[in-house]
């Protein structure tokens, strides 16, 4: 699965949709309306991403999050339990899961597989696992894979400071390519991880680099960089943890580096681990 | 006075209609007989935004219930007012 663009998109929470709605014109001229902050967040991550390219027609859309629309969805409960009054229809309609892909989807005029995918702390690396299986043997071969979490409503510190969206555009042809999503691996637990990495080197030591997710503690990076030999890429403290931060990190990989390989190691709350490799030509 | 003659009440209903249906629009580009939805109609509205306003319309203590009234109440925003104010 090749890479041939990539986008980040991270802001602090805005005031007002309307905000959004102006950066986004930057990239379209379609306008949109009755689309709420995560739409719009998705929308000009895809969009920033594909500049300059037209995704084929058949290319896929996997929109992966760790909350969905929670602005909306809480505004729907508000409407309904505690003003105790039918909730505003675009709110309504915004709550459905896959509505910010479609938006993707229908702005860009792709038909593919269009899927909103959410993984208990791994989002992001489930869709890429779900996006290297449909393409392996599968029929597509062409698709936008994207990050994308706003701040939830009236949150506080310590929680985000930052939301964003977050995109790759990957092919089955390597020409022109910029990296490639090498290897997506899962592991049952800890160890399961450190066997693997036990049975050979994963990547090449000086061109190689090891990032570790948000939810890995600082120690057990230690022991991973330990384990490895790979150089640390720290992306977790540019904005401290939010919810879609390995994304943030994988694209700030293949933007800013120079060629070289990462091994990104991620765990959730339940103690299961997925690795990626990638390469940044 | 009827709502139709408040041109007060005709902006702020011209506004709401703007926020609630997250046009890009001015209150001022809102003719207030012009027809509000379906074909040739001044912003394009459609089922969607009529259900819309008639929850948001709610904040004026009246309430639109079946699609036969709102035809009638949305024709243009001198029918709106004066659903708002009859007199």
């Amino acid at each position: 699965m090749f890479i041939h663009a990539v986008s980040r998109f991270v802001t602090p929470p805005v005031a007002h949709p309307r905000v959004l709605k102006e950066i986004l014109k930057g990239y379209t001229d379609t306008p949109f309306r009755r689309v709420n902050t995560f739409i719009l967040l998705a929308l000009i991550g895809a969009h920033r991403c594909v500049q300059g390219r037209t995704p084929s027609g058949n290319a896929s859309v996997y929109l992966t999050t760790e909350n969905g629309n929670l602005g909306d969805t809480n505004n729907v409960l508000d409407q309904l339990y505690r003003q105790r009054s039918l909730p505003m229809p675009f709110s309504f309609i915004n709550t459905m899961s896959n509505t910010a892909p479609f938006y993707v989807a229908q702005s860009l005029n792709v038909l593919g597989r269009n899927l909103s995918i959410s993984g208990r702390g791994l989002s992001f690396e489930r869709g890429l696992e779900l996006a290297r299986l449909d393409f392996d043997p599968g029929p597509v071969e062409e698709a936008l894979i994207g990050a994308v979490d706003e701040v939830p409503p009236g949150s506080e510190a310590p929680h985000p400071a930052v939301e964003g969206s977050f995109w790759i555009y990957v092919r089955k042809v390597r020409n022109g390519a910029l990296g490639e999503v090498a290897d997506v691996r899962s592991f049952p637990d800890r160890e399961a991880l450190a066997a693997w990495c036990a049975e050979r080197p994963i990547l090449p030591r000086g061109r190689g680099m090891l990032a570790c997710g948000a939810a890995v503690p600082d120690e057990e990076k230690t022991d991973w960089q330990r384990r490895t030999g790979l150089a640390l890429f720290d992306y977790v403290a540019d904005y401290g943890p939010f919810d879609t931060v390995t994304a943030y990190g994988v694209t700030k990989f293949l933007e800013t580096s120079p060629p070289a390989s990462l091994l990104h190691i991620n765990r959730n709350g339940q103690g299961r681990y997925v690795a990626l490799v990638l390469h940044r030509y | 006075m009827k709502g139709s003659l408040d041109n007060a009440l005709k902006t702020d209903l011209k506004r709401l209609i703007i926020d609630a249906c997250d046009l890009d629009a001015e209150a001022v580009d809102i003719d207030d007989d012009g027809p509000l939805f379906g074909r040739g109609s001044q912003l394009g509205l459609d089922s969607i935004d009529a259900l819309q306003i008639s929850i948001a319309v709610q904040k004026y203590g009246v309430k639109i219930t079946d699609s036969k009234q709102m035809r009638r109440v949305m024709a243009s925003i001198n029918t709106f007012a004066d659903f708002i104010r009859p007199e």
